[in-house]
């Protein structure tokens, strides 16, 4: 993206909140006509599922850009970083272990390698968070 | 509250212009002029392009070796490259129903029977208990199965593509599918038919085919086996007596064997099951 740092704080919450909304109305609209082709429901599961992916509170996430500015607003950029990098580790630690016990009750692997994945932004940015205090 | 020129998250762009936003930023908030775009900052700036170039190249060079490793494996063994990714995909997507978890997950908020639908999603992410996934059936359990859902089975009617005949003139005492077992008192799978009649009743062979197995067995006593054109065999079971041997041909009607109440049977009656590869169908269609 070429254009950063120009959107003001609200704008840029609008543009992370659109692709969840757009998802969470489609499972809505395709779950309601699943009575009538059964189809709709496997495609209103995944638009569901998907949305509420991205509104996970972890960078670079959706949920987790929302998080950011809306701290970022409230308070200020420096403060907003703290406050999503221990959100984020603490929520992508939380599902690294659900994914875990889900893995071992006999399920699939592939949440525990999505939500590893989802562990590298937060770890970055405690990581850069403490050198910048130190240094 | 801090408006102005926003500053990007930290890590989420770690390239040159964040760098140079960022400075800015804490210059503006910091209220000093005139250092930010000073030739330390442009200094700063000059080598992360070329390390993000070569970093670039080195990625790209290793995914195609990787490429064409795959690839070239793919084309001189291709049986072994079967095998495995054949053992990837079971392990991608045996353990969870990924069709019946999203459908789940629809249903939920579609608002028809919701709980259940929660519960459904939850039995198709984690598992269930009680389904187990079977990829040999012995041949002793094909008769009567405890708690196994019917993998290898077809309910309904196929065109067997040639003539047959009932194999016993006699009574329907018990159908093919769920059924409380006589012997066990619980509700198991029943493979075939159950036809009662009288001790020494003639069995008749279903149709033309080899007899393929004349053996005992502790449940289903004493059984024939016979294989038909298609890969359709069928089974009789619990006979008193058997009058054919293995590796003789016999025609639709052919007696082979008398009906008994060997291995474990509550009466005179033969079991009879219809087989196609491996999958059980209801011999029903086909005995009148």
């Amino acid at each position: 993206m070429t254009v950063e740092g120009q959107l003001s704080y609200p704008k840029e919450m609008a543009l992370a909140a659109a692709g969840p909304a757009v998802n969470l109305l489609l499972a809505v609209l395709l779950s309601h006509f699943g009575t009538r082709w059964e189809l709709c429901y496997l495609f209103g599961g995944v638009h569901l599922v998907l949305g509420l992916f991205n509104l996970l509170p972890i960078l670079p996430l959706d949920g987790g850009m929302l998080l950011w500015n809306t701290a970022a607003w409230c308070i200020e950029p420096y403060t907003a970083d703290r406050v999503s990098a221990i959100v984020g580790l603490f929520a992508a630690m939380l599902l690294s272990g659900a994914a875990l016990w889900m893995l071992l009750c006999g399920g699939s692997p592939f949440l525990l390698i999505a939500t590893l994945g989802l562990l590298r932004v937060p770890l970055q940015q405690i990581g850069l968070v403490k050198l910048r205090q130190t240094g | 509250m801090t408006r102005g020129k926003r500053v990007a998250p930290v890590s989420a762009r770690p390239d040159p212009r964040a760098a140079a936003a960022r400075a800015a930023a804490m210059a503006r908030a910091r209220s000093v002029r005139g250092t930010v775009r000073g030739s330390r900052e442009e200094a700063q700036l000059q080598p992360k392009p070329r390390r993000r170039k070569s970093k670039f190249l080195v990625q790209l060079v290793v995914s195609a070796t990787v490429l064409l490793c795959v690839v070239a494996a793919k084309i001189t063994m291709p049986d072994i490259t079967a095998k495995y990714s054949g053992e990837v995909l079971r392990l991608m997507g045996e353990e969870t129903d990924f069709v019946a978890a999203f459908s789940a997950a629809g249903r939920a908020i579609g608002g028809e029977a919701a709980g259940e639908a929660i519960e459904e999603l939850c039995i198709a992410v984690f598992g269930s208990d009680t389904v187990e996934i079977s990829t040999t059936v012995d041949r002793t359990d094909a008769v009567y199965s405890a708690d196994t859902t019917p993998e290898r089975v077809e309910m309904q009617q196929q065109i067997l593509g040639f003539d047959y005949v009932c194999p016993v003139e006699g009574e329907l005492s018990s159908s093919f599918g769920y059924r409380d077992h006589p012997m066990a008192g619980q509700e198991r799978f029943h493979y075939g038919l159950d036809l009662s009649a009288e001790e020494g009743a003639v069995i008749r062979a279903f149709a033309d085919g080899t007899v393929l197995a004349v053996a005992e067995s502790t449940e289903l006593g004493k059984y024939v086996e016979v294989v038909h054109a298609n890969g359709y065999t069928t089974l009789y079971a619990h006979c008193s007596r058997i009058n054919a041997s293995a590796g003789q041909s016999v025609k639709a009607g052919d007696p082979i064997a008398e009906v008994g109440s060997t291995g474990d049977a509550t009466g005179n009656h033969l079991h009879f099951e219809l087989c196609c590869d491996g999958t059980y169908l209801n011999p029903i269609y086909y005995v009148v």
